[in-house]
């Protein structure tokens, strides 16, 4: 909960109030305790990020407080399902994004050159190497924050290739008693958690 | 909307920006409405990255990912992340093979007194892999040296390949006959709780249940030196049972942020393997490069590593060594 609203409190946009209404909303009827509100914002993040949008932690922030307006403003929304109306909102903003760029006469091919550029002259590659360390040293202290047993699951998930790779996962998941899939979910979240900490602690 | 049509290869083209437009539109929607279909492509964008990284994806596929996928800074960041992690991992499993219950006495014992020390305790995970493969190194030359004076006489490429072996790890195999049946393994259980469950005299000791541990897959690791002019060729022997080979190749320079390394054939110069960017680790100046090759393509042979500094584009690629190795059966 503390972390979804630190979240939302970057905007200043939304009252304490509304903030709350919206989060219960996107619970769907089952207490997360923010929970909910974090996996949308994610999930917001992956989708403008895949369009390419410039700013797509600005535009996952924009959509929810659109939601978050709107659900203040009428008292309910008619949907489907929560998670469908973020969509819908979040094509909307897209589409705003889309021609606002294209506004500014940015013509495909510069922009693809752009683009290019970018996926092989990082700015960021500057340094790399301290980065690298850095980042081995803060997945050091992040694993050890992790249960035993998720820090166990995360290396030994990752273990070799192609056969052994499947046999491994195989083996691993008869000895927790769950399926391949469920494995690689769980074992995903956890990635997920530690990359997210990881990128906390280089800053 | 029925999210069963798509797989994993019509993920792996949305991600890589090659899926239809209709496809396109689907799986956004998907990706953001759907709880379960977002967990499936974060697993399947997770498995790409990873297939990049190991130097594993190939064509049109490598071809979009470096266009598009890496076009974004979030993007690149996964990758980023996804190598430290991949280097961690390896750090790590080199440590659990060390300490692995069914490995050899003398590595466990080894582990064992160097763990007492206080050495493996190191924080610094670079320092714990350099103290696994001296203490490797060790074992492996005092374990060759032993099979030798046994054996009596080797062959010469033997002899040659051993300086350069640090350790080859025989993994764990769950052999179908260790499997208990999991009538026998309940019943074991069973038997247990009725023994926590019941005071008064104890039945004799049930037999210690058998437990099923995961497959480990068999590593080889080689240290190969910078290539000498005029030097020989190294022979390299290869247990059969070996699934991945590791290699660290020592750099003479260390001028370059990054290297790719590919595994040519030494006959035909084809490509067979091709590494995703590779950081040298070790002392600025005379760092080495830590790579995984699956051992499946690597028949008795000779072939050769090549090793390129990642240079700007509109530069060409600079070759910094060939590592040249036969493989021996």
């Amino acid at each position: 909960m503390y972390e979804a609203r630190a979240e939302a409190a970057k905007s200043q946009e939304i009252s304490e109030g509304a903030f709350g209404r919206f989060l219960t909303w996107l619970d769907d009827g089952v207490e997360t305790d923010g929970v909910s509100y974090i996996e949308m914002r994610k999930r917001l993040l992956g989708y403008f990020d895949r369009k390419n949008c410039r700013s797509p932690d600005e535009l996952a922030d924009e959509t929810l407080n659109r939601v978050a307006r709107r659900l203040e403003e009428g008292g309910k929304i008619k949907t489907e399902s929560p998670a469908k109306y973020c969509y819908t909102i979040a094509r909307y903003v897209f589409l705003e994004d889309l021609r606002d760029r294209e506004s500014r006469n940015v013509s495909l091919d510069d922009k693809t050159a752009r683009l290019k550029a970018v996926a092989v002259v990082d700015p960021d590659l500057a340094g790399e190497k301290e980065i690298k360390e850095k980042m081995l040293s803060c997945l050091e202290k992040c694993v050890e924050k992790l249960e035993p047993s998720n820090r166990d699951l995360i290396i030994r998930y990752y273990y070799g290739v192609e056969r052994v790779k499947i046999e491994n996962r195989k083996s691993m998941a008869a000895s927790l008693s769950i399926s391949i899939n469920a494995l690689s979910i769980r074992a995903c979240r956890i990635r997920s958690k530690l990359e997210a900490c990881v990128k906390k602690c280089v800053g | 909307m029925n999210k069963n049509l798509y797989d994993n290869q019509n993920l792996r083209s949305y991600l890589l920006g090659s899926a239809s437009i209709d496809d396109v539109d689907r799986i956004d929607e998907l990706s953001i409405a759907d709880a379960e279909f977002a967990d499936l492509l974060s697993i399947v964008e997770e498995e790409l990255v990873d297939t990049y990284i190991q130097g594993e994806l190939g064509g049109e596929d490598l071809r979009r990912f470096e266009e598009y996928y890496l076009a974004s800074p979030l993007r690149r960041e996964k990758v980023r992340f996804a190598g430290s992690f991949q280097e961690y991992a390896l750090e790590h499993l080199a440590d659990a093979d060390l300490t692995s219950e069914s490995d050899s006495g003398s590595k466990s014992m080894i582990a064992g007194l160097f763990a007492s020390l206080g050495i493996f305790r190191a924080s610094q995970p670079a320092f714990r892999f350099a103290m696994t493969a001296a203490v490797l190194l060790v074992v492996g030359l005092g374990s060759w040296l032993i099979v030798r004076n046994l054996t009596g006489s080797r062959s010469n490429t033997e002899t040659a390949s051993s300086i350069d072996i640090i350790e080859t790890n025989p993994g764990i195999r769950t052999s179908a006959q260790d499997q208990p049946s999991p009538e026998s393994g309940n019943t074991e259980i069973a038997a247990v709780q009725d023994q926590n469950l019941k005071p008064g005299p104890q039945p004799p000791a049930a037999p210690k249940p058998r437990v099923t541990r995961p497959v480990r897959p068999v590593i080889s690791s080689f240290v190969l030196s910078p290539p000498l002019r005029g030097s020989q060729v190294r022979s390299l022997s290869i247990p059969a049972a070996t699934d991945s080979v590791r290699m660290r190749l020592q750099l003479e320079s260390d001028d370059f942020r990054s290297y790719t390394v590919e595994l040519k054939e030494g006959a035909s110069g084809r490509t067979i393997w091709r590494s995703g960017p590779v950081n040298a680790s070790g002392p600025s100046g005379t760092g080495s490069l830590n790579i995984m090759i699956p051992a499946k393509p690597l028949r008795p042979a000779i072939y050769n590593l090549t090793v390129s500094g990642i240079v700007p584009p509109g530069k060409t690629a600079e070759i910094v060594g060939d590592y040249a190795f036969r493989v021996v059966p």
